[in-house]
């Protein structure tokens, strides 16, 4: 379970950063597209796509990280009051992460051999975005596993 | 019935301390296999995409990340200060720059549980330390701290905007006219309990030792953030910018206000980055997780039927209305504000429509009420914030200083549904 906790540890901190990255893209081409249409009357096609689909990665790579720190919005003052459910409701929470990611990576799996794209003027492959979001809540669900035998707060 | 079995298990979940968004994912998947069988899976994966994806959404990350960059930067200090020189010279003054910082910034750090913590850190212990009385602090503090989803930009009103289908810009300026207003009752609140009681506010503030100089210093200092204003307000009334689009304009003017205060540097900028991204995950995981649940509930017809229910009870509207606004005030007691908003959207929407309120009226209206149950003890979560950041207080003084604050949103709301016009006519003027 260490070896686990390690490398999921790991791939939060990693993915997390990505969607660091994915947030501040957001900033750049919302700013590019805005001068753009207004300073030089020339929008693009792509900036309000390409918007969502950073979102999505932004939200989907910071989930485990979230997780892993125990940041989720969760109303405690009962679980405070009974220690000994804290390991139950870890396992409850990966159960259904991991029963979610499974779900999602089927969709996944389908909408790739489909080659189903994107509706809008930027299509890309919808299975990336699927993909993704398959990812984030399979590590999340993974974390959660770690933390039945963690139960103090994370060390962020 | 199916409408209470799932409201029932979502509760449940959640009282157990299950993280909102499993509880969400937990009743929507279970939903899912009873009414529609496996073959309903693909919905559901595609309703998560499809939340994460809608663009409207970009807003709350970058509005969370402009606050974060201002907070960390120390900007907010400067304003706090400039802000306490202007005031200066009128006793209890620190309690009217608590009020002040709280209606310029209202959403700045994203919802009022933030804001109470960060002032609670912040503010409250400079005004104790000075001899303000710590209940009024409080107080003020979480009155304060409650305007952040009114006052825009707010979160919860692009959340509201994009799950009721209104104008997300018509909320935003929406809340300008009742956040003012409430923030001239607070003012009103504290001068009267100062002037009932002296003794609430220090002696040594009553002039004698508040900084006379440098008004004008304090004002050209505080320029910079009127950059912050129009970056956001500015363009979307210029119709420059959609609300999402001035999200990211204000990341840019809150960049160029921190190098302006020469407090610009890479770390702080990754803090800002990686906090805005956690805290922005956590809310739209809960509304990806959620999306489906107003669909199941229109599936198995319970939404119309309720609608059809409340229309058979034949209740006056004004009675409906006070109705609608009373389950809020309850629950957000104790669930999150982002998770009851999620739950209720789909409910009232159709109510909306069918007693004939004014959307943007009622939706402004009850994102005022989201607020005063969080700040309701026994369990408002912006109490808890505030109990959280300030330990010295004690729990109990922080829900004693909460209960005015309760009276003075409840004034504020029946001046609201008393006189419309002061929520709608500032968004029909554009």
């Amino acid at each position: 379970m260490t070896a686990l906790a390690r490398l999921t540890d790991w791939l939060a901190r990693a993915l997390f950063w990505l969607a660091m990255v994915a947030l501040a893209a957001i900033v750049a081409v919302t700013c590019f597209e805005v001068l753009l249409r207004y300073l030089f009357d020339a929008p693009t096609h792509w900036a309000a796509d390409s918007v969502g689909y950073l979102l999505a990665a932004s939200i989907m790579l910071a989930l485990p990280e979230v997780t892993r720190q125990r940041g989720h919005v969760a109303i405690s003052f009962l679980a405070e009051r009974m220690p000994n459910l804290a390991p139950v409701l870890a396992l409850v929470a990966a159960l259904v992460s991991l029963a979610t990611a499974w779900i999602i990576g089927e969709e996944t799996a389908r909408q790739a051999a489909r080659l189903v794209l994107t509706q809008g003027a930027a299509p890309i492959p919808k299975a990336w975005i699927t993909g993704a979001a398959a990812l984030g809540i399979g590590l999340s669900g993974l974390v959660f596993l770690t933390q039945m035998w963690k139960p103090s707060k994370g060390s962020g | 019935m199916a409408l209470v079995g799932f409201f029932a298990a979502l509760f449940a979940l959640m009282l157990f301390g299950l993280p909102v968004f499993i509880a969400f994912l937990v009743v929507n998947l279970g939903g899912l296999v009873l009414l529609i069988g496996p073959r309903g899976f693909g919905l559901f994966a595609n309703s998560v995409v499809d939340s994460i994806t809608t663009s409207a959404f970009a807003a709350i990350p970058l509005f969370l990340l402009m606050g974060e960059i201002l907070f960390r930067s120390g900007s907010v200090e400067v304003l706090f200060d400039s802000v306490d020189r202007l005031i200066g010279g009128l006793r209890g003054r620190l309690y009217l720059v608590v009020v002040a910082l709280s209606t310029v910034f209202g959403a700045l750090s994203g919802s009022a549980v933030a804001v109470a913590a960060l002032l609670g850190r912040s503010v409250l212990p400079t005004m104790t330390a000075r001899g303000y009385a710590p209940g009024l602090s409080s107080g003020v503090i979480l009155a304060g701290a409650s305007l952040a989803p009114i006052i825009p930009p707010s979160l919860l009103a692009i959340i509201v905007g994009s799950l009721a289908e209104v104008s997300i810009a018509g909320l935003l300026i929406a809340g300008i006219l009742p956040g003012l207003l409430l923030a001239v009752l607070m003012v009103v609140w504290v001068g009267v309990s100062i002037w009932r009681n002296p003794g609430l506010a220090p002696q040594e503030d009553n002039g004698k030792t508040a900084r006379e100089g440098g008004k004008a210093l304090a004002l050209l200092r505080m320029t910079p953030f009127l950059l912050i204003i129009f970056s956001v307000m500015g363009l979307i009334v210029l119709g420059i910018a959609t609300p999402s689009e001035s999200a990211a304009t204000g990341v840019v003017g809150a960049i160029l206000v921190a190098a302006i205060y020469r407090r610009l540097s890479w770390p702080m900028l990754r803090d800002a980055l990686a906090s805005a991204a956690k805290i922005s995950a956590m809310i739209l995981i809960i509304v990806a997780a959620s999306r489906l649940f107003s669909q199941l509930l229109a599936f198995t017809g319970a939404t119309r039927a309720l609608v059809a229910w409340s229309a058979g009870l034949d209740l006056d509207p004004m009675v409906m209305f006070a109705l609608m606004m009373l389950v809020p005030f309850v629950i957000c007691m104790f669930v999150d504000q982002v998770a009851f908003l999620l739950m209720a959207v789909p409910l009232y929407g159709p109510l909306v429509a069918a007693l004939g309120f004014d959307p943007i009226w009622f939706w402004t209206l009850f994102l005022i009420n989201l607020t005063l149950g969080s700040v309701t003890p026994p369990f408002g979560y912006t109490l808890f914030a505030l109990a959280g950041a300030a330990p010295q207080l004690g729990t109990g003084q922080v829900f004693r200083a909460g209960l005015p604050v309760i009276a003075l949103f409840v004034l504020g709301l029946l001046i609201l549904a008393l006189w419309p016009g002061l929520v709608t006519w500032l968004p029909g003027q554009f």
